[in-house]
């Protein structure tokens, strides 16, 4: 039988050289395998606020207190957004927001108390995962000839996780202090709370804040509720006398840190007054009084809220 | 005068051819009556003839040795059934019965197996030329490819357990994204210098060299200098040196595929073909090899730790690489080699991008060598490269806040060089070599943050240009070894830069820590002094003095970054590592079949790196600051160590070794005037476990090898504060191999054969026993 076969061995020379090639071959495809570039995709995504009823999408002129609806809309094609910033600027820029996000599509709404400042600007940035960007801004001038709003008063006493005689949870809207287990069945309700943590002590939080299901802990506990309402805390300079002579919400709004403000305020000692905001976007101030710290303790507390 | 007529001449002729024909015949039956055994004697893996290897018959007092092409012979007295004996020194003795007739004779071809221990053997990477190890007053070590394919390891690194006092750490087995390895009581793999045929492979940016692009399959021999080895290579080589040697094609033709196949459905396929038509010390050499694996992974996180976004740790590898090379003469050649490797790892989460985080090096590695003979003088000339790319993506949701967080870092690592040396004899006694190095190493690095609109890039250089020189001498009738070396380094930090565009509030407070880029230059002087003496064939010891220096880090020097601790800022005033290093050991083959080793060494680390914080906290936008850390030269360590080894050659076919190493490694003192109050000193070094102890034994047979391991490591600190601590833990492997024709190979290894679960720092698991079964088709071109 004569001929040339891939490998007839028959024909010595020719099998090596074969063989040589085959595994020549081999070498450069794994090579080549190797080598992908990846595609490189410029899109730019798309933002804008939305019209809706109520909210606000061009500039604006609005009275202290107002509350100020913004609804966005973003989207992006082929890449998805990753990156959502919303900036204020009342003289220097500060961050409000700045968070990750994946998806194509993307809203989000802000519902925020209009502050003392002449003019602001909200800025609203989104950037994809080619890290193209588009933002929408707008200005909100103040309307000197507004109305400052009511307030309501509270003297409560909120006791630390472990403590059997008070609640830690109050709720403005149902003017109570709960328990746990009271918080539990009235989660939507719960505004404010009080714990007292290791690290920064006596501390105003809220079912939020993420410390608080490792204090709040067992079949009530906050790991296992549905709704966690928001409040953020910021200490402010104002005196218990300053305190004492607020008649209207001037004071609650501008004392409230709209970007600086956190959802724990930590170490909280008598005498101080702390500016907060709840998950309904009302304003007010707290007067801390008698604190018995631990565990097991307590603190006093003076509230003023819008109403 | 004899006359005879014709017809009568014709007679007598026939007459006489029937004589000789007649004795012709019967003459091999009439000189001796003989019974004969005879054949030849090869290596069972080179096919090498073995020249004087020793042929015995115990019974009846009879014995020959092999000549030049193996061949021997035995004459009998009468036939029966004798027993035959055949050693060679590095080889296993066999024996076995052979029956034959009278008037009969046998013919055997006889292979034999090498030895595991090589006793004495050919080292070159302890003063850049080849020498045997019996020269060397230091303590070294090698690990042959014959250990290398029966031990019960599937990593490189793996292999260096065999030698007391070096320690890997693999959390995830071949899942790894890379591999520790240090030795002498020191942690950071930074201050072991490795080199691949000679050339150095540790990048200027980090110290540390991947582990998984070397593969056991390709390595021919990995040699181990243990203790400082600056006087001979520089930078890095504080711990020691590890030289990993890959094969030289020695066939005329060869090739082999192998494939295997393994838990968490791990898949490989290799393929390896190699050449020479070097006749008379003069032709080519050359080869190619492939490789490709792909892993599905585990899960590393506990049901404690364990979260929604929680994926396997998975691998996908592939590596090839080349060979060229031409010998001129028996000592002249030069070699041009290639290797390239690609990987992508999984490190087990995964939120929204398809292969979630992962971490992929891909790397080229180039190098020529060539070397010649000038007369008595040796040279030899290495010129290197290396390049890494390596992109990690980051995929994470923070377990407290729930923000989802997603950037990719990239770095370009760029590492080359040029190693020269220069060797020849003084005398018969005196050997000298000389060289001049320079190397030069690159980072251009950046970090694409995807949920905020950071976008950080970094450059460094380091530039390390070197003379030393080497002198070895036997003395006292070649009972002395004594060795002599100096080196100085000078080092340069270039190029330093670091920049954030498009800062975000996570970053924007970096703007308050300005670092200023300067250039840098340092100066290393690194001796070694070592003696050992021969107290008689069985017994020396030695005795070493030397200093090993460790340059900067560039990511140290170039880079302000978030890390566990805190915030990390850039330190460019970072200087290098000195570590001053005494040691003594022996080595003693107490009988022809147990050999013991031992060193003790202290040693003194000088302006050791830790971090330190500079009092400052940073909001970085999370719920808590976070104290800004720097690194610096603050730290004296002292490290008292002990390390032990014997080999034992229990039975004929039966080794058994052990090795064990005590560290006692402290911070002595913590120099921290200029920062805030910390205190370390007395604490232990991290990462540095006081005992290690492995033992393995090996049984080969016929058809069989078997090795079975052990290993042992006790609880080493997680943290400079000595707060947390990784226990204690321990393992068997077991691996079997055969090779039941000539072109088939089969093996199969079981890692942590008891399944044992333990955890690394992280609280991550371990992956629990895994099997690895592979075979191996070898194509017996040479005689085709």
């Amino acid at each position: 039988m004569t001929g040339k076969f891939l490998f007839d061995i028959r024909n010595a020379k020719y099998f090596r050289s074969q063989t040589v090639l085959i595994f020549l071959y081999i070498f450069i495809l794994f090579t080549i395998i190797s080598c992908k570039k990846e595609n490189q995709v410029t899109e730019k995504p798309i933002i804008k606020l939305l019209p809706d009823s109520l909210c606000i999408y061009t500039d604006t002129i609005l009275p202290m207190g107002s509350l100020m609806k913004f609804k966005i809309k973003a989207q992006s094609e082929v890449m998805p957004l990753t990156n959502f910033v919303i900036t204020y600027n009342n003289g220097s820029e500060e961050y409000f927001l700045d968070t990750g996000i994946y998806s194509h599509n993307f809203e989000y709404t802000l519902e925020i108390i209009k502050g003392i400042a002449t003019e602001e600007t909200w800025k609203f940035f989104v950037m994809n995962k080619s890290r193209e960007s588009s933002y929408v801004s707008l200005k909100i001038a103040l309307d000197t000839g507004g109305v400052f709003g009511a307030i309501k008063t509270y003297n409560i006493t909120l006791g630390a996780q472990n403590n059997t005689q008070a609640g830690s949870f109050f709720s403005f809207s149902d003017e109570s202090v709960y328990t746990l287990e009271q918080a539990f069945n009235n989660q939507q309700l719960v505004d404010i709370s009080y714990c007292y943590y290791t690290e920064s002590e006596s501390t105003l939080s809220s079912p939020n804040d993420n410390d608080a299901p490792s204090v709040f802990t067992g079949t009530y506990g906050i790991s296992n509720w549905q709704y966690r309402n928001e409040a953020r805390y910021n200490i402010t300079s104002l005196t218990s006398l300053d305190f004492d002579n607020v008649l209207n919400d001037s004071l609650l709004i501008a004392s409230y840190d709209v970007v600086g403000a956190k959802r724990k305020g930590k170490n909280i000692e008598t005498g101080q007054v702390w500016a907060f905001r709840i998950q309904s976007g009302k304003i007010g101030l707290i007067e801390v009084g008698n604190i018995e710290t631990g565990t097991g303790g307590n603190a006093a507390l003076k509230i003023k809220i819008q109403e | 005068m004899i006359s005879i007529n014709r017809s009568k001449r014709k007679k007598y002729t026939y007459f006489v051819v029937q004589i000789l024909f007649v004795l012709l015949l019967y003459l091999p039956h009439l000189s001796i009556n003989a019974q004969i055994i005879e054949g030849q004697i090869t290596d069972s893996r080179t096919k090498n003839k073995l020249n004087n290897a020793h042929i015995q018959i115990p019974k009846i007092s009879k014995a020959a040795i092999s000549d030049h092409e193996g061949f021997f012979r035995i004459n009998l007295e009468q036939g029966g059934t004798y027993e035959v004996l055949v050693s060679y020194i590095g080889f296993s003795d066999t024996s076995f019965f052979v029956s034959l007739n009278n008037n009969e004779t046998v013919k055997l071809n006889i292979d034999l197996k090498e030895l595991p221990v090589v006793l004495d053997s050919v080292f070159v990477t302890a003063a850049r030329y080849k020498q045997s190890n019996r020269d060397i007053p230091s303590r070294v070590a090698s690990i042959t490819k014959e250990n290398i394919e029966k031990a019960p390891y599937n990593n490189t690194d793996e292999l260096l357990l065999m030698i007391p006092g070096i320690h890997t750490d693999r959390d995830f087995g071949i899942f790894s994204r890379n591999a520790g390895v240090t030795m002498r009581g020191m942690n950071s793999t930074a201050r072991v210098l490795v080199l691949l045929n000679g050339t150095p492979i540790n990048k200027a940016d980090g110290g540390g060299i991947n582990w998984n692009r070397i593969r056991p399959d390709d390595i021919e021999r990995i040699e181990i200098v243990k203790g400082p080895a600056s006087a001979i290579y520089g930078g890095n080589a504080m711990a020691g040196i590890i030289n990993i040697i890959t094969p030289r094609p020695a066939e005329k033709l060869e090739a082999s595929v192998k494939a295997e196949l393994g838990t968490y459905n791990t898949r490989s396929l290799q393929t390896k073909l190699n050449g020479t038509n070097i006749k008379n010390q003069k032709g080519f050499f050359w080869g190619i090899n492939n490789f490709l694996r792909k892993g599905e992974g585990y899960f590393v996180n506990t049901d404690d730790l364990a979260t929604d976004y929680d994926t396997t740790v998975f691998i996908n590898e592939i590596g090839a690489d080349g060979q060229i090379g031409y010998k001129f003469n028996e000592k002249t050649d030069i070699e041009v080699a290639y290797n390239f490797w690609d990987d992508v790892r999984g490190e087990g989460a995964k939120v929204y991008e398809e292969l979630g985080t992962y971490s992929k090096f891909k790397t080229h590695n180039a190098k020529i060598a060539y070397r010649q003979q000038l007369g008595k003088m040796q040279l030899c000339i290495q010129p290197f490269y290396q390049l890494e790319n390596i992109i990690r993506q980051n995929e994470s949701v923070g377990r407290k806040n729930n923000k989802y967080r997603y950037y990719v870092s990239k770095s370009d690592r760029e590492d080359y060089g040029i190693l020269t040396s220069v060797s020849f004899p003084v005398n018969d006694r005196i050997y000298f070599s000389t060289g001049i190095d320079a190397k030069q190493g690159k980072v251009l690095s950046k970090e694409i943050y995807y949920t905020s609109t950071d976008y950080t890039r970094k450059t460094g250089q380091l530039n390390q240009y070197a003379v030393y020189m080497l002198g070895q001498g036997n003395f006292a009738n070649n009972k002395l070894n004594l060795s002599i070396g100096l080196r100085s380094d000078f080092i340069q930090f270039r190029n330093g830069s670091f920049a954030i565009e498009t800062p975000s509030v996570l970053t924007a407070f970096i703007e308050n820590y300005p670092v200023e880029y300067t250039d840098e230059n340092w100066n290393a002087v690194s001796p070694k002094l070592s003696a050992r003496y021969h107290f008689n064939p069985q017994l020396s010891g030695y005795l070493s003095y030397a200093i090993g220096y460790r340059p900067p880090m560039l990511d140290d020097m170039c880079t302000n970054r978030n890390i566990t601790k805190g915030f990390k800022i850039a330190n460019t005033k970072l200087a290098p590592e000195y570590l001053y290093n005494y040691e003594g050991g022996f080595d003693w083959n107490i009988t022809k079949k147990i050999k013991f080793e031992t060193s003790l060494y202290h040693s003194i680390g000088n302006g050791f790196h830790y971090f330190v914080g500079t009092g400052d906290s940073v909001d970085t936008g999370g719920d808590a600051l976070k104290a800004v850390l720097i690194r610096d030269n603050i730290a004296e360590v002292k490290i008292y160590g002990i390390e032990s080894a014997v080999y034992v050659n229990i039975l004929k076919n039966l080794l058994w070794n052990i090795n064990h190493a005590y560290n006692y490694s402290f911070i002595s003192e913590f120099k921290n005037e200029k920062y805030e109050n910390k205190e370390l000193s007395g604490k232990f070094l991290m990462e540095v476990p006081a005992h290690t102890f492995n033992t393995s034994a090996l049984y080969v047979s016929r058809y069989l090898t078997t090795t079975l391991s052990f290993h042992y490591v006790s609880k080493q600190w997680a943290d400079d504060e000595n707060t947390i601590s990784t226990p204690a833990y321990n393992y068997i492997n077991l691996k079997f191999t055969s090779q039941p024709k000539t072109y088939l190979k089969i093996c199969l290894g079981i890692q942590n054969v008891l399944n044992k679960e333990y955890l690394n720092n992280k609280g991550e698991l371990c992956p629990g026993r895994f099997i690895l079964f592979d075979c191996q088709y070898l194509f017996n071109l040479k005689n085709i």
